[in-house]
């Protein structure tokens, strides 16, 4: 009786240990997005140019630590990436950052009171997907994220209604690169950032 | 006759789908991998002697190209002006109406679709809605199916259907006003055609005109979103027809 209560234990123990484990990435992400919509919010009250640009900033940060640059342009270059020198991997990594950070600040800005739902997680090895729901007045756009474990949780790639943003910008750069090359690249980008109100 | 004719041609344009996917079966293995999120995207970590492989055969891309210009032309000169006087000339309630209206009287296609991938449930759930909101939704104007009894629209269209069949996309086509779609499913909407009832009204004119009002009043509901994607590309061409072929990888995977 007591060898069963023990197994019983042990596997509870086991049970609530590997969903400690499951369910890691997904509260780190909530926090922040929730942190991110909760500045939106403030930002809206926020009349002053001086306020808004300090908003603005603690909203970049959030973003410089939620998500894994580095990751993300290894991964949007692909194979190619291995044939940069170590000079154009750091500018590519640089701009191809500051590019995603003014897009993402940029959809942030029509931000009108939609919510998130968080539907499903699911983990293999130091990676995770968690997928999510933006509920909009009219309707829900899925949203994935996919987050990988270095010394914490970041996102290293997004899908909207299916659409991979790694996948997409990898899809255009090949074709860039096969046609042109990467310094051309590096110039387009440069151009490219020029549109935003910088970060 | 004239129909055992088309349906001869589709069958022959589908066979054709098959042995194109048979050649190319190592692209559309990649395609398999790109719908499987849980594959997590790692052509990264195991690349030393992957060609990158792309996403859609494009042997028509010189063309595609041009038309791919066209229709950015044609948006911003003319579709875009067009949809935003409309949006600014009739209230939100309004546009939202028609569209439910249109969405409602598409069930036949949905239906037929759901069916014919083995999704009797999903079947029902649409008849059901089309019976709910045509009377109690007044004509579909309303949608109560999905406010009381829960029930959402599936989105299904014979590319889908062929897709879930194995059939893969062929190759990519842009087509002069409707844009992106791939041989699978330029046919898949020949066979969708004959399940829209807008092409049932027999006077031409009324016809044209009613055609119209669907396509401005959907757009109506998009504007910007093109803006959007353009703005964000560095390559406007390869960016819309990966992200097409994602999404309707995606939704074929539903």
């Amino acid at each position: 009786m007591k060898k069963n209560m023990t197994t019983l234990l042990m596997c509870t123990l086991l049970l609530m240990s590997t969903n400690a484990i499951a369910n890691d990435a997904m509260p780190v992400l909530k926090k922040s997005i929730d942190a991110v919509i909760h500045m939106m919010k403030d930002k809206q009250k926020a009349t002053t140019p001086e306020a808004q640009a300090e908003q603005r900033k603690k909203i970049f940060n959030i973003g410089m630590e939620l998500f894994d640059f580095d990751e993300m342009a290894q991964r949007t270059m692909g194979k190619e990436w291995k044939q940069l020198s170590s000079d154009q991997k750091k500018k590519f990594t640089h701009l191809f950052a500051r590019f995603l950070a003014n897009i993402y600040y940029q959809r942030l800005e029509e931000y009108t009171n939609e919510t998130v739902k968080y539907l499903d997680e699911r983990q293999y090895k130091n990676k995770s997907l968690v997928k999510t729901m933006i509920v909009t007045q009219k309707n829900e756009i899925p949203m994935d994220y996919k987050l990988i474990k270095s010394d914490r949780w970041r996102v290293y790639d997004i899908s909207i209604e299916g659409v991979s943003l790694v996948r997409n910008y990898r899809t255009q750069f090949n074709k860039i690169l096969i046609k042109q090359g990467v310094d051309d690249l590096i110039g387009m980008m440069h151009k490219k950032l020029g549109q935003f109100s910088d970060l | 006759m004239r129909q055992s004719k088309t349906f001869i041609c589709m069958l022959l344009i589908i066979s054709g789908l098959f042995i194109n996917d048979m050649v190319y079966a190592d692209t559309d293995q990649s395609q398999t991998d790109a719908q499987n999120d849980w594959a997590f995207d790692d052509e990264f970590d195991d690349n030393s002697n992957n060609p990158i492989t792309p996403a859609v055969w494009d042997p028509l891309e010189k063309l595609n190209r041009y038309t791919f210009i066209f229709n950015d032309k044609l948006y911003f000169w003319c579709i875009k002006p067009v949809a935003q006087n409309y949006k600014r000339f009739t209230p939100a309630p309004v546009r939202i109406g028609i569209f439910n209206f249109f969405n409602n009287i598409n069930m036949p296609q949905r239906a037929v679709n759901c069916m014919l991938q083995l999704r009797p449930k999903d079947t029902a759930s649409e008849i059901v809605s089309f019976v709910v909101d045509s009377t109690v939704g007044i004509l579909g104007l309303t949608t109560p199916s999905k406010k009381y009894l829960h029930l959402d629209y599936h989105e299904e269209d014979l590319g889908q259907t062929l897709g879930s069949y194995g059939v893969g996309n062929g190759f990519y086509i842009v087509l002069p006003f409707l844009g992106s779609t791939t041989l699978r499913d330029f046919t898949g909407s020949f066979g969708d055609n004959y399940l829209d009832p807008v092409n049932y009204i027999e006077d031409p004119y009324v016809m044209i005109g009613v055609s119209t009002v669907r396509t401005v009043n959907t757009i109506s509901f998009r504007v910007g979103e093109y803006e959007k994607i353009k703005d964000m590309a560095f390559e406007p061409y390869s960016a819309v027809k990966d992200g097409f072929i994602q999404y309707r990888n995606k939704q074929i995977d539903k």
